[in-house]
């Protein structure tokens, strides 16, 4: 498979205003030097919590957003500095989906004319355009007249997904496609977003806090904590064999029915996210984690390949599996009384 | 489409006088020359200073008397009318059209155009009107309907800046305006295909109350002798001309003041039922809510409700029939313009002393109005319209708001989804919790103060002092639902509500709030509802569990039972999709 989307070095630094006369008091540094590749025809999964930066990264790949530094390569082109034309040619190409579906569509537009939309920006040909793209994403044809506030939340993403579709893009940025929806929604949508990748040989980066959905879509998978990559591998190693403590802390934050055990996962994951704006020197999860040593306080480790394909950014990513299931077999051990 | 919003503004009688009033205005201004019985110039200098019909020496050949000249007023009010009209009118089309273009383009461009238009706005509003009208008006020559107008709109145009920027900085904020701009819409199109038209009906709004403002400014600066020039006529000139004869003809002034009275009034009326067409948010007339539940059965009412400050006693209370909450046959109806949409629907379960129950469903189910009729707080229009709620036998459909107010918080507590929105950003945490206190427990806000400390040591706050100090804004996502929990706790409620408590958290704190939440609450023998859509959190935190769809109630049984062997299909198919996603033991659908 060749590589669609490539990402070196990328930045992205807000400035800090503070006091009456708005004074530069310091930098965010939302997106802190992530590198990624994505292979066409495959989904990246990108998981991280509110705050890590994964929306700026999104914005920064479909250009709404320039980065402080870095480059974007879209099919071995630099996308980061394009002129006006240029830039409307390849975003045909870039396509968003995003989280809220009411915010996402025009509460004045009708539907039929949300999808033509695209055609008329570019010049093209709209007759029956909005009819066949309801049809590719199973939607009754009816529902051109409608306004958005007259179908429901999954009808609407599923709208959003139809706009996305129009121009035959080849990659679709979804920035938590199905966070909203209800959970028999949330499926229904996944499978939809997986027929059309098959069919029309989508590239999906696929973002979202919840690993469920994100192990449900992806082939591979990168972590996101405070602006930086942690971890990243194939789906299988991420999950099955975790190199990177908070990746293991998201894995046990997960609830999970058929064997419930709030106390344990609890008691293993502690602390918060802390502020991008005071963010810790060293490694920057070394404030929550449960194996971290004074060198983790104070250098902070490279993303580096620890097992073929499987990068990760800790000084001890060959122990942390081994450490990590210690630790969960000495809580599962503690006294436990579900309810 | 058009009927439905024309029947919704006739069901409130205001707006009905307000179209009324207008109607007659636009009939009076459109019509004069037919309806007016006399020339309007003529003058009659045998008729001078005739009083109106009504008054003594009126006749019924000039049914509003005459003027200074002999001139039928009537006919000269009903040409007013005309000019007072098409001046406002059209400043303020002029007016509302530059400044929303001109707002549009400051809040969409943002950067040094937003600069450079906002700080003019403000210049020319610290400039008194009244100074640049006479600056401008001095230098005309003359004093025409045009210069009027011009002088009206140049006046005018900042309101209309200000309103359309404000919300064009919202709406640009928009998921579907960065969609637009990643399909490659460009700025121009943006701004007037996908953000004008959602921000065209603030505006609208506006120019209705801003016309009558500027009819108003009209009448004014012609009363102080800047009005249109003779023989140009409009309520505001025959207010000048009425005003020098103030003392032999008192209706000359009076009669364009209450003509101008009126249609300020009609105008603003219509306007307001404009604005509620276009906000479905307030359809549906005044507030009910809260006490104005119907009950079914009058018989088991509580007459006065006794003071419930002490737990001791209410607990006592409660071990009378063992249970806590006794819900039955609740219906909740929200009464819309086509009938009443039922969001309740016989829904019923109990609830013993310290038990967790949990409610689950998806968006439309039902389960958070039925949270909210417990504690009395559902928005208008909606209201129990049947069914009881039963707390510690004690009936709380009907309980006048005052004795509500008095369970909730400190009987019942309730936390909500999102803790940044349910704090205030400008008081400190310590004085949020201390005011609950200081209303339930007849303490002073000294020993209130110490108490909401102690009740943020008991939810695992660190360092309670700095975080007591702190506004909810400089606290974490996670600290600030530490702080609703401890305010919810504060009183020690016999039964807690909590909607969807962590959604609105990261997961890796939304586990630490749980856990905390459970130690708590066993510790405080807490009866707890939790309301939400994860199945997880509900086999983990619960051991019963009500399952709701569409506003009824599918399955009530014990949690294990729902999640290892569930009954109902519904539950069957919520389970099977939550383990598609969530079970790494369950096979991949893919």
């Amino acid at each position: 498979m060749t590589t669609l989307l490539s990402i070196e070095g990328l930045r992205k630094e807000y400035p800090v205003r503070s006091g009456l006369l708005r004074r530069t008091v310091g930098t965010v540094k939302a997106v802190d030097g992530i590198s990624l590749e994505i292979k066409r025809g495959s989904t990246f999964g990108l998981l991280g919590e509110s705050g890590c930066g994964k929306s700026t990264l999104c914005y920064m790949i479909l250009g709404l957003d320039t980065p402080s530094a870095g480059s974007i390569l879209f099919c071995g082109k630099d996308i980061t500095r394009l002129g006006y034309r240029e830039r409307k040619a390849w975003r045909k190409d870039i396509q968003p989906v995003f989280q809220d579906p009411y915010g996402a569509l025009p509460p004045r537009m009708r539907v039929g004319r949300v999808l033509e939309e695209p055609f008329r920006i570019h010049g093209l040909d709209t007759t029956n355009r909005a009819a066949t793209l309801l049809e590719r994403v199973n939607l009754p044809p009816g529902l051109v007249d409608r306004y958005p506030h007259e179908v429901s939340g999954g009808q609407r993403q599923r709208v959003v997904i139809a706009r996305a579709l129009a121009l035959d893009p080849s990659l679709v940025v979804l920035d938590e496609p199905v966070s909203a929806l209800d959970v028999s929604v949330q499926a229904r949508v996944l499978d939809l977003l997986e027929s059309l990748q098959a069919d029309l040989e989508l590239t999906y980066l696929f973002v979202s806090h919840d690993l469920g959905v994100v192990r449900y879509v992806s082939d591979e998978i990168g972590v996101m904590y405070l602006g930086e990559l942690v971890e990243r591998g194939s789906a299988e190693a991420v999950y099955g064999n975790a190199l990177h403590p908070y990746t293991w802390t998201l894995l046990w934050a997960m609830p999970s029915l058929r064997q419930p055990h709030l106390r344990r996962r609890s008691d293993q994951v502690r602390g918060e996210q802390p502020s991008p704006l005071n963010v810790p020197s060293g490694c920057k999860f070394s404030t929550r984690c449960p194996l971290a040593t004074d060198k983790c306080r104070e250098e902070r480790p490279p993303l580096r390949e620890v097992m073929p394909g499987h990068w990760a950014a800790c000084h001890y990513a060959e122990e942390v599996p081994r450490r990590m299931r210690d630790l969960k077999s000495e809580t599962e051990g503690a006294e436990y009384e579900p309810g | 489409m058009r009927e439905l919003l024309s029947l919704r503004l006739l069901a409130r009688p205001t707006v009905l006088i307000g179209l009324i009033i207008v109607t007659v205005l636009l009939i009076c201004a459109l019509g004069a020359p037919w309806i007016a019985p006399y020339d309007p110039f003529a003058s009659r200098p045998a008729e001078q200073f005739l009083p109106p019909v009504w008054a003594d020496g009126g006749t019924t050949d000039h049914l509003l008397g005459t003027d200074q000249l002999g001139r039928d007023l009537a006919s000269r009010m009903l040409y007013g009318a005309r000019t007072s009209l098409a001046i406002a009118g059209a400043a303020v089309l002029l007016s509302g059209a530059f400044g929303a273009v001109v707002g549009l383009f400051a809040g969409y461009f943002r950067g040094p155009v937003e600069t450079v238009i906002m700080r003019l706005a403000d210049v020319q509003l610290a400039f008194p009107f009244i100074l640049l009208a006479l600056a401008i008006l001095s230098v005309t020559e003359t004093k025409s309907v045009l210069t009027m107008i011009t002088v009206l709109a140049i006046a005018d145009w900042v309101i209309h800046a200000r309103v359309s920027r404000g919300r064009v900085l919202v709406e640009r904020e928009r998921d579907y305006v960065r969609a637009a701009r990643a399909l490659g819409s460009s700025h121009l199109r943006i701004a007037f295909r996908y953000i004008m038209p959602t921000v065209l009906p603030t505006l609208l709004v506006i120019v209705l109350v801003e016309m009558a403002v500027l009819m108003v400014v009209e009448a004014i600066l012609a009363f102080i002798g800047l009005g249109i020039d003779p023989p140009g006529l409009s309520w505001g000139t025959i207010m000048a001309d009425g005003r020098t004869n103030i003392a032999v003809a008192p209706w000359m002034a009076m009669l364009p003041g209450m003509a101008i009275f009126l249609s300020v009034l009609g105008v603003n009326l219509v306007a307001d039922g404009l604005s509620d067409v276009l906000n479905p948010r307030l359809r549906g007339g005044g507030r009910i809510g809260e006490g104005t539940a119907v009950r079914e059965d009058d018989q088991q009412t509580l007459e006065t409700p006794q003071p419930m400050m002490t737990t001791e006693a209410s607990n006592d209370a409660a071990s009378g029939t063992g249970n806590l909450l006794v819900v039955d046959g609740l219906r909740v109806e929200f009464p819309g313009p086509d009938g009443s949409v039922v969001a309740v629907q016989d829904v019923g379960f109990e609830l013993a002393p310290g038990e967790r129950l949990g409610i689950v469903g998806e968006s439309g189910s039902g389960k958070s109005m039925t949270a909210l009729s417990i504690i009395g707080l559902i928005e208008a229009p909606g209201r129990v319209t049947a069914g009881s709620i039963k707390f510690k036998n004690r009936e709380l459909v009907g309980v006048p708001p005052r004795a509500m107010n008095r369970i909730r918080g400190a009987e019942i507590a309730m936390i909500f989804q999102d803790p940044a929105t349910s704090l205030n950003p400008t008081l400190t945490v310590a004085y949020q919790i201390a005011e609950v206190i200081v209303h339930h427990q007849q303490v002073g806000r000294k020993v209130a103060r110490r108490k909401a400390v102690e009740a943020l040591e008991l939810v695992n706050i660190n360092d309670p002092q700095r975080v007591a100090g702190a506004y909810p804004f400089q606290l974490s996502g996670g600290m600030q639902q530490r702080v609703m929990i401890a305010m919810a706790l504060s009183c020690k409620p016999d039964l807690l509500i909590a909607d969807e408590p962590t959604t609105a958290l990261d997961v890796t704190t939304q586990a630490q709030i749980l856990s905390e939440l459970d130690t708590l609450v066993q510790r405080l023998n807490t009866g707890i509802i939790l309301i939400t859509h994860d199945l997880g959190l509900i086999a983990e935190f619960t051991e019963r569990t009500v399952v709701m769809r569409d506003g009824l109630v599918c399955e009530v049984e014990s949690t294990k039972e729902i999640v290892n062997n569930p009954q109902h299909p519904y539950t069957q198919s919520l389970l099977q999709a939550v383990m598609d996603l969530n079970e790494p033991e369950a096979p991949r659908s893919r």
